[in-house]
């Protein structure tokens, strides 16, 4: 039997927004709740682990769903790996600041090394889900390209 | 359905997907995907289609059964 049911399309997107909201603010409290556990309290990483592990499923969540829609959000804009690498470098700075303040940690070598992790571990990073990010863009204006000329 | 007066309107104005997609400011992926029938856009997307082509919403976006 054939469907004539209308569904209001402006409920819909309203509902979709309010998920979309509500999804950040968990994520945000997620995180909070991480931190608080990990720098104020001291609490054991077995005590926060499955909130710290959600959050990096909401993370692994979003940049899958991202890549599989082809929606291009590793796109450096033309920058080279100067820019990226000198962004990396400035996140690491201000990683590292709010890492010493929040933990107390003032050992130059640990904060050193800590810093030398952070930005090798998200240059490399970076770098790899730029080049995956290529190859797929390029896949899909190929695709694009084939539907215009055949048709 | 594919969308085939929209293309070639698109053509008829000397204008690839790329510079469409510039003039309204999406992605051309989202041209390809209108053009090609797999998302439905919004009307204020279709209006700025229809103005960058020089078209009107009965030109492009109506079907006549």
């Amino acid at each position: 039997m054939k469907n004539n049911q209308i569904n209001d399309e402006r409920i819909i997107a309203e509902r979709r927004k309010i998920q979309s909201r509500g999804y950040a603010w968990l994520v945000t409290i997620l995180l909070i709740s991480v931190i608080v556990q990990q720098f104020l309290l001291k609490a054991p990483f077995a005590q926060y682990a499955v909130e710290f592990f959600v959050l990096m499923g909401c993370g692994v969540y979003n940049i899958i769903a991202n890549y599989k829609k082809g929606i291009d959000i590793w796109n450096p804009r033309g920058d080279g790996k100067k820019k990226i690498f000198l962004n990396t470098l400035i996140s690491g700075i201000i990683s590292v600041v709010l890492f010493a303040y929040l933990s107390g940690n003032h050992k130059m070598n640990s904060l050193l090394s800590y810093f030398v992790g952070f930005v090798t571990l998200f240059f490399i990073f970076r770098l790899i889900m730029i080049g995956i990010n290529k190859k797929k863009q390029g896949a899909i204006e190929k695709e694009l390209n084939d539907e215009d000329i055949i048709e | 359905m594919k969308n085939k007066k929209m293309k070639i309107a698109r053509i008829e104005n000397d204008m690839s997907q790329e510079d469409l997609a510039k003039a309204v400011g999406v992605t051309r992926q989202t041209i390809g995907l209108i053009e090609a029938g797999n998302y439905n856009p919004t009307l204020n997307l279709c209006i700025a289609i229809c103005r960058a082509l020089g078209k009107t919403l009965n030109d492009l976006f109506w079907e006549e059964i």
